[in-house]
């Protein structure tokens, strides 16, 4: 397992205080190149002209949701090996193993700590097998 | 000694992360309030049976409910959750006629907590 530095991040969330939070706490606690956008369809206009190392996506939103935005992902040759993770409210904890079974590496669960966030994220790539 | 400069780095960056959260706070509690008001008006303003507006404050619910949990509101994100609860069942019958003013009441409550809220951190500054 090879542990490349992770370096940026796409959030993506249509909740404007979250993804604030998100950006504050992964740019500000870790460093990272952290880019947010509002929806599913967003987040695929942003990936054609960027590439980042991990999508942090949320499961429950209008339009295009999570589960939604990874299948595309899924089906785009240019996209398909960007890890993917979900970040869900405990209430849909429960549903777990069928986001994981659509491809998602892992799943943080909401709420998250805002001051822990970034430990969180750097473990998960961590435990990621990169190419 | 540079075993000491990491840990003295952390402290600064999580000190300033807490501020800037506490800021995001605070306009989000501000926000709050106009935003329950204009949710009571469209509650009044909607017919018995709008499934439309009930998605469309239900969805006002499930935002506070998240937000209001990531930002260290407990009450209030569980005050937005029994809405959301609320309105939930209300669709799913089909009708809102006999709970309009519970709703509303439901949504003073919310609009009550974000003023406290605000006024405590008011204080604290």
């Amino acid at each position: 397992m090879s542990h490349r530095p992770l370096r940026s991040v796409l959030y993506v969330d249509d909740e404007p205080d979250i993804r604030e939070v998100v950006e504050l706490s992964l740019g500000l606690g870790s460093g990272l190149k952290v880019a947010t956008c509002g929806s599913g369809e967003h987040a695929l206009q942003m990936l054609s002209t960027w590439r980042p190392d991990l999508i942090l996506l949320d499961v429950m939103m209008p339009g295009l949701d999570g589960p939604g935005t990874l299948a595309r992902l899924r089906a785009d040759p240019e996209l398909a090996r960007i890890p993917v993770v979900f970040l869900t409210a405990k209430a849909l904890q429960a549903e777990r193993q069928r986001f994981l079974s659509l491809g998602a590496v892992a799943i943080i669960a909401k709420p998250f700590d805002p001051l822990k966030l970034a430990g969180e994220v750097q473990t998960i790539w961590q435990g990621i097998e990169h190419a | 000694m540079p075993e000491e400069r990491a840990p003295r780095t952390d402290l600064r960056r999580s000190a300033a992360l807490e501020n800037q959260l506490e800021q995001i706070g605070n306009r989000f509690l501000e926000r709050l309030l106009p935003e329950c008001q204009a949710m009571v008006i469209r509650l009044e303003a909607c017919q018995p049976g709008s499934a439309q507006d009930l998605a469309d404050i239900e969805m006002f619910a499930h935002r506070i409910e998240g937000s209001g949990a990531v930002l260290g509101f407990t009450t209030l994100s569980e005050q937005a959750r029994n809405l959301q609860e609320q309105l939930q069942a209300l669709r799913a019958a089909g009708s809102l006629a006999a709970s309009r003013l519970a709703i509303a009441g439901q949504i003073g409550s919310l609009q009550n907590e974000a003023r406290a809220l605000l006024a405590k951190r008011v204080l604290r500054a």
